[in-house]
């Protein structure tokens, strides 16, 4: 009996490299479970209008598996939908798009084979992901030297596009916001428009993300002029923050803030406001999840954050009624992304008449006005992160509502 | 050669480093160490940092990064070594989150949870060729001298190996430093192969992937662990393009391997030409073997 | 706040506490550490929210649903594959080496069945607080700390009291003469993995209600396999009492010293007090056995 577990395990294997192989060969997309709106496009591509010829690749790399799955799913999702629209719009340079997927597991190693892997063995031009700080900061030195661009989702550490030195990566770009640059806009948005002056800061100390906001917030909180009177630390899987929020409780803050993932944040809120703290909570666009209203219930009323515009602009609405008829799941702001990646990519491609990766390069850093689902964004040459609007959200009786665009120099 | 089968190459490289390391001290003592991702950290922070920070050549960084994790594991194993099974591995479990935790905390030298990056790009495929070289021929030389043999007697039976005058404690102690100086030397590799540190990488996943990866290669055996290395490393890349399904075949391929081969690919035998025919002579009557085998180990 | 830390740490160390007996449980029989146990506790939360989302079923009948799902997948895990590894004769550190592959095949499968999405369950109590003093205490918590304390008591009397109890601790003590004895020990194998699911079902169903349910929910057992060794291994009073200490002291040091670094400590003291008493705080001396 075992022994024919074990073949079937062997024959599985086998059917997965040859899988494999395939994905490099043809460059069919990659993965069962990434294959049917790619080669549904592919398909409908033969067409004699369509676009033909040797179809232009393009990669992604995110956490197809583990517990940010979720994302990385919905980036690809999203580019799936992106490549849909741009080959029944004919293509690109005449040729059909395809996009291939491999999973890096949110881990910086896995994800530089699978950079390795979509450079050297299906031949893209430029690669879309991650959502992680840590696997872009390791990808990045990779895309320099094998002179593919890298286009970064979320990831949002000043040290994907920049190195320590501050010496520029010349392949990574990205879509979404930098820490330091929505550190600001949390410290200066609470203090001038919402005039609190006394903050508590809870911080996941495991995290990049987490611990990034957290730095540059505090500096524009109190360069502004606000105190910090309580500044904890925790863990994302730790549960339970009781002990953290009572500390914050005893300290008495006038705000919260709390930039964690929106899972966490559903714990945190419920548990300090069980605790009876009663200041205001602000988050960061970790909080940027239909789920987190739904999580958190009412412990997280009237709480705001700041995020991309996301699904409120008409447009971004209708593409979001689309995606969930397509995948009949809800979607989430990372296949806004996955999307966006995809389209930027396209523009730069028509505008340099080329899919050269070198020309490609040239195209996404000079960049102006690029618009997309995620907002009009333009590119510095200098740090290559996009310049664009961040928008301030409140969460309203279990509803996401959006304030108003709010932006600092 | 693409640089992606490079660097498939230089990660069963760096992997095996390690591997051997568990391998000298589970296969030869049956100490089980769940920490040895904390010493692989260890050599990859300290090695990143004087190469990058203090521009010493790779080769004497390596060297100190495998130096230092191995006194750390002197320190702890002259602690801890008197415990018995699973106390001893709790604390050497204890001991990983420990060093993950720290250097989360200790930021202006780790650089913390942000990550230390900017390291200089120098493991190539060579120096981690040479590495593994070298790696493989002292630990056949150790294992295979008198200390070997004392080690065996330990694993096999350590009242009795105490009794004719083995200094048990001395000989443990040697082969859990020796782990450590392995667990370091591959860490410093690694360090300046991903150009990236951050202390989640050795985490407690890391450390008992390095203990499955000796156990499925076979406890007391060095080709075996190269064995386990390969198939550990490479599983996960062959199922690359399942996503979602790819590390649910992964466990249960763990968990068949060790239903269906009890002893590892290659329990306490070590691979060469002459014993594969007996292999095959031996295929029918095996059930039996390993069943004895078992007991013996018991 | 001293008093509102201490609450805090009780809640946190009674969930502790019954996933800690059930790795003590299994230890005490077949002297291995079920690496696999967090992901049972996983597997009874979702069976539990699976039933309560779809039927709308009352906390107790999600709550026994939960444990009896937890159960059979507990007693499955030990038929097909811990059983056969025992009956390779194989050394009981290949039992821990399978239950790690299990716990990553059940983290892995939880994510494709169920989504990798977090998900909580609807409100079943109001949420409100019990104001003593300066110190509020969770209804919830009062609910769980109840059910911890009823599924811990009747474990006790199942093992001390009753004829079944004296089965398996004559398993426990000598599982070899147990067997040359006419005790069919398979039998008591699966009664005390299914016991073990069981308690980590109910730990499962209220870890998901207190906070929530993913796949990975399993992992916070790390800190209730820490309690039992810090408990004594094989000791189910010794894991309770760690699991206590376990959660106290996290939150104590987190409320006191410094949060990052709350580990540090927990693991450091548990490195001392191993090295202070080999065995754990409860444990029997066991003979060397290699």
């Amino acid at each position: 009996m075992l022994k024919k577990v074990l073949s079937a395990l062997l024959a599985l294997s086998l059917v997965a490299s040859l899988a494999g192989c395939s994905g490099g060969e043809t460059g069919s997309t990659a993965g069962a479970a990434a294959s049917t709106a790619a080669s549904d496009a592919g398909s409908a591509a033969g067409g004699a209008s369509g676009p033909s010829g040797e179809p232009i690749r393009i990669g992604y790399v995110s956490a197809l598996s583990g517990d940010s799955a979720l994302w990385g799913q919905a980036g690809l999702n999203g580019m799936k939908l992106a490549v849909e629209d741009v080959n029944a719009a004919g293509g690109v340079l005449g040729r059909p798009i395809e996009v291939v997927g491999y999973d890096g597991q949110g881990q910086p190693l896995d994800s530089v084979n699978a950079l390795n892997k979509l450079i050297d063995e299906s031949k893209v031009v430029a690669v879309v992901g991650t959502n992680f700080s840590s696997c872009n900061i390791a990808m990045a030195p990779v895309a320099d030297s094998k002179k593919i661009p890298l286009v970064a989702t979320a990831a949002s550490s000043p040290s994907v596009t920049v190195d320590e030195q501050g010496k520029l990566h010349p392949y990574s770009f990205r879509i979404g916001f930098t820490d330091p640059f929505q550190g600001r806009v949390l410290g200066s948005y609470v203090y001038e428009k919402l005039g609190f002056k006394k903050a508590a800061i809870i911080t996941d100390i495991g995290d990049n993300y987490s611990t990034g906001i957290t730095q540059y917030l505090t500096k524009e909180f109190t360069a502004k002029g606000g105190t910090i009177v309580a500044k904890e630390e925790a863990r994302s899987g730790d549960n339970d923050f009781r002990a953290q929020l009572s500390k914050i409780k005893s300290a008495n803050p006038d705000v919260l803030f709390i930039p964690w993932i929106y899972k966490d944040v559903a714990l945190i809120t419920k548990q300090a406001r069980e605790l009876g703290i009663t200041c205001q909570f602000v988050g960061a666009d970790g909080w940027d999840s239909q789920d987190l209203p739904k999580l958190a219930g009412t412990a997280i009323d009237n709480s705001y954050y700041c995020s991309r515009p996301g699904f409120n602009t008409r447009e971004a609405i209708e593409y979001g009624e689309r995606y969930k008829k397509v995948y009949n799941i809800v979607p989430e702001a990372e296949c806004l992304f996955g999307y966006d990646g995809v389209m930027w990519l396209v523009q730069v491609m028509k505008e340099k008449n080329s899919a050269d990766p070198e020309a490609i390069r040239d195209g996404l850093e000079n960049t102006k006005d690029f618009k997309g689902y995620l907002g009009t964004m333009s590119v510095d040459p200098a740090t290559h992160d996009p310049t664009r609007d961040a928008a301030i959200f409140q969460i309203k009786d279990g509803a996401i509502k959006y304030i108003e665009n709010y932006s600092v120099n | 050669m693409s640089g992606y089968l490079q660097g498939i190459i230089i990660l069963v490289g760096i992997n095996l480093i390690a591997v051997l390391g568990v391998s000298i001290l589970t296969g030869f003592t049956k100490l089980f160490s769940f920490g040895n991702a904390g010493f692989m950290s260890i050599g990859a922070y300290t090695c990143a940092i004087l190469t990058t920070r203090y521009n010493v050549p790779f080769i004497v960084a390596i060297i100190a990064g495998a130096a230092f994790a191995g006194l750390v594991g002197y320190g702890l194993g002259s602690l801890t070594l008197g415990l018995q099974g699973d106390y001893f591995l709790i604390t050497t479990l204890g001991f990983g989150e420990c060093v993950r935790v720290l250097f989360e905390y200790i930021t202006p030298v780790t650089g913390g949870a942000k990550g230390f990056s900017g390291i200089p790009h120098y493991t190539n495929i060579w120096i981690v060729l040479i590495s593994v070289i070298l790696a493989f021929i002292f630990a056949w030389t150790l294992t295979h001298s008198k200390y070997g043999r004392n080690l065996t007697a330990i694993r096999e039976q350590e009242v009795a190996a105490q009794a004719v005058g083995v200094d048990t404690a001395k000989n443990k102690l040697m082969a859990f430093v020796v782990s450590a100086v392995y667990a370091g030397w591959a860490g410093a590799l690694y360090a300046n192969s991903l150009t990236f540190l951050e202390p989640k990488i050795f985490n407690l996943a890391k450390s008992s992937e390095l203990t499955i990866t000796t156990v499925i290669g076979g406890l007391g055996s060095l080709t075996g662990s190269f064995l386990g290395t390969c198939v550990v490393t490479l599983l996960p890349e062959i199922f690359r393009s399942l996503s979602s399904y790819r590390m649910l075949l992964y466990g249960i391929a763990v968990v068949v391997i060790i239903i269906v081969r009890p002893s590892g690919l290659y329990g306490y035998k070590e691979f060469s030409i002459t014993r594969i025919g007996k292999w095959f002579k031996k295929l029918g009557k095996k059930a039996g073997d390993a069943k004895r085998r078992g007991d013996v180990a018991e | 706040m001293f008093l509102q830390q201490l609450v805090n740490g009780i809640s946190v160390g009674g969930i502790y506490a019954l996933i800690a007996t059930g790795y003590a449980l299994i230890y005490s029989l077949l002297g291995f550490s079920n690496w696999a146990h967090g992901e049972v506790a996983m597997f009874g939360a979702y069976m539990a929210l699976t039933l309560v989302t779809r039927t709308n079923s009352p906390f107790l009948g999600a709550l026994v649903f939960g444990i009896l799902g937890a159960g059979l997948l507990s007693i499955f895990n030990e038929k097909v594959a811990y059983k056969r590894i025992r009956d390779h004769g194989s050394p009981t550190m290949f039992l821990m080496i399978a239950a790690m592959g299990i716990s990553t095949t059940y983290q892995n499968g939880a994510m494709l069945a169920f989504g990798p999405k977090f998900q909580m369950f609807p409100s079943m109590f109001e949420t409100s607080t019990i104001q003593l003093g300066s110190i509020s205490i969770g209804i919830l918590d009062v609910i769980s700390l109840l059910t911890t304390i009823v599924a811990l008591v009747v474990l006790d009397l199942l093992i001390n009291k009753s004829k079944m109890g004296l089965g398996i601790r004559t398993v426990a003590s000598n599982s070899y003469t147990a067997s040359l004895m006419g005790i069919n020990i398979d039998r008591y194998f699966a009664l005390v993995f299914l016991l073990a699911g069981m308690l980590a079902g109910s730990a499962g169903v209220l870890l998901g209600l207190k906070y929530s349910v993913y796949p990975t929910m399993g992992n916070v057992s790390l800190k209730a396999f820490i309690a039992s060794v810090l408990g004594g291994l094989g000791s189910v009073r010794g894991a309770i009492v760690g699991a206590l200490i376990i959660g106290i002291l996290e939150t104590m040091v987190s409320g006191y010293l410094s949060s990052g670094l709350r580990d540090l400590v927990t693991f450091g003291l548990l490195i001392v007090i191993l090295l202070v008493k080999p065995s754990g705080l409860m444990g029997v001396t066991i003979e060397d056995k290699a």
